[in-house]
């Protein structure tokens, strides 16, 4: 389904308004044009490049912990 | 984390008769597994935070579902405000491909802080409509929507589409832009990302490419969709669905055919891009005075919104349908002494992105074309069906 995911942000690069995020061992470039704010440390919701909004840590291993409950969410 | 979204990745391959399309998805359909064991509140709690992405009208469709399961009828409030946020909810997500697709596949930049504006709003039409409660918690019945708030974050979304998409009113633009010959008028003269979008279709001679024989999803009565999942078949059914054997498309494009610029343009164009994207806009166009209308009407709504009876369904399992974003969603829950026994989505990308659907057909369909204009025709026309997860198109 249509699912967004939590990430870490573990870089900015202020210039290109993008961030590097961490899920697990995957790092990954984002956009960050549409969120205010962020900072290193912070989770965000990814979806196709971009941060959605920011999401507190809680809610980030909520989402988490229910994706990998899903068992690995198997391909079609 | 596209990995764990999953993807669609879309291969063509030139042929003497012109293009060979695969589509392979690595969506996550049977994410919603999770929920067998939870309980009803917490199903619903956590449902719309897995699927962010349509998550109005994934709440929407669960609550329904949990309702239609547990004998409950949910206030005419209630579905009214569910129904609102769902078209908002389209609106954001017509904008999502207007704002940073559109001008993308220009070689222009994505306006990402127009984008960012109307996400801002809808967030802010969503709190104000929801106001202290939860209208998507099954058996909510006391809402207290904050009417004047929502109206202003309703504006702010408006000014986005005006301002950058439509260069109109979205009565204006509907009137211009009645028939095929207004919309061209409108296209050649206004100065949006969308206007110069509509104009590169016509001037390469993409307008009707990509049409498909594939028929539009008819709707479906509740008996028919449990049919399609206890039937023969059901085994694949969240994953390659078939309506009497066949694909089928539910999509912005066929949910618009009653518009008469869409209708005019399928006899044109038949299915092919242009009816596409026309469709979205004036979808955006006429959700958009219809959302004004559905809020300040709120405090006066007394009549029952028509969803589908639970005719021919087992005791404890509820089905709700839902017109997404992108289509037609269907959620079937099983419901035993509280808890969830049973959970299964069908979403729209399903059915679009078959491997024998409109847009494997349609790019199948293509005549002969160099390389360079095969992607770039094939990427614009996925966009127009509109998947709902990241997908990469390669030629091999």
């Amino acid at each position: 389904m249509c699912l967004a995911v939590p990430a870490q942000i573990t870089a900015i690069d202020g210039e290109a308004d993008s961030a590097t995020v961490a899920l697990g061992s995957v790092h990954k470039e984002i956009s960050l044009a549409l969120v205010d704010g962020v900072e290193i440390g912070d989770y965000v919701l990814v979806h196709v490049g971009y941060a959605l909004n920011r999401i507190s840590p809680e809610e980030a291993q909520r989402t988490l912990a229910l994706i990998d409950e899903a068992g690995g969410l198997d391909a079609a | 984390m596209t990995e764990v979204s999953g993807r669609l990745q879309i291969e063509l391959r030139r042929t003497a008769s012109g293009v060979a399309a695969a589509i392979r998805s690595s969506r996550p359909v049977a994410a919603s597994r999770v929920f067998v064991g939870k309980g009803v509140e917490e199903t619903a709690s956590l449902l719309p935070g897995l699927f962010r992405v349509c998550a109005t009208a994934q709440a929407a469709a669960c609550a329904q579902a949990c309702e239609a399961a547990l004998g409950l009828e949910a206030p005419p409030l209630v579905n009214g405000l569910r129904e609102l946020l769902t078209s908002a909810e389209t609106v954001r997500e017509h904008l999502w491909r207007i704002l940073l697709d559109w001008p993308r596949l220009l070689g222009e930049d994505p306006d990402g802080p127009s984008m960012a504006a109307a996400m801002a709003a809808f967030s802010r039409l969503r709190a104000a409509l929801s106001g202290d409660g939860d209208p998507f918690q099954p058996g909510s019945s006391d809402p207290q929507p904050q009417i004047t708030a929502a109206l202003s974050a309703l504006r702010a979304l408006l000014a986005v589409t005006i301002e950058r998409v439509l260069g109109a009113s979205p009565q204006g633009w509907l009137e211009r832009a009645a028939d095929a010959d207004g919309l061209r008028a409108w296209a050649s003269a206004a100065d949006t990302a969308a206007a110069r979008l509509l104009r590169a279709v016509e001037t390469r001679g993409w307008a009707a490419l990509g049409r498909s024989t594939v028929p539009d999803l008819p709707r479906l009565f509740t008996g028919q969709l449990e049919g399609l999942f206890v039937g023969e078949g059901s085994a694949a059914l969240a994953a390659t669905p078939l309506w009497q054997g066949g694909p089928a498309e539910s999509s912005p494009f066929t949910r618009n055919l009653g518009q008469p610029l869409v209708a005019g343009l399928r006899r044109r164009c038949h299915n092919g891009l242009l009816p596409r994207l026309a469709a979205q806009l004036a979808e955006l166009a006429t959700l958009l005075p219809g959302l004004r209308q559905g809020i300040e009407g709120l405090g006066s709504r007394a009549t029952a919104s028509a969803s589908p009876a639970s005719e021919a369904l087992p005791a404890g399992v509820g089905l709700a349908q839902v017109q997404a974003a992108r289509g037609l969603l269907v959620h079937r829950v099983a419901i035993g002494n509280g808890r969830v026994r049973d959970y299964r989505i069908l979403a729209p990308t399903e059915w679009n992105f078959h491997p024998s659907g409109p847009v494997a057909s349609g790019l199948a369909g293509l005549p002969p074309m160099d390389e360079d204009q095969l992607l770039g025709f094939a990427g614009l026309f996925v966009i127009a069906v509109d998947p709902c997860v990241d997908f990469a198109v390669t030629i091999t």
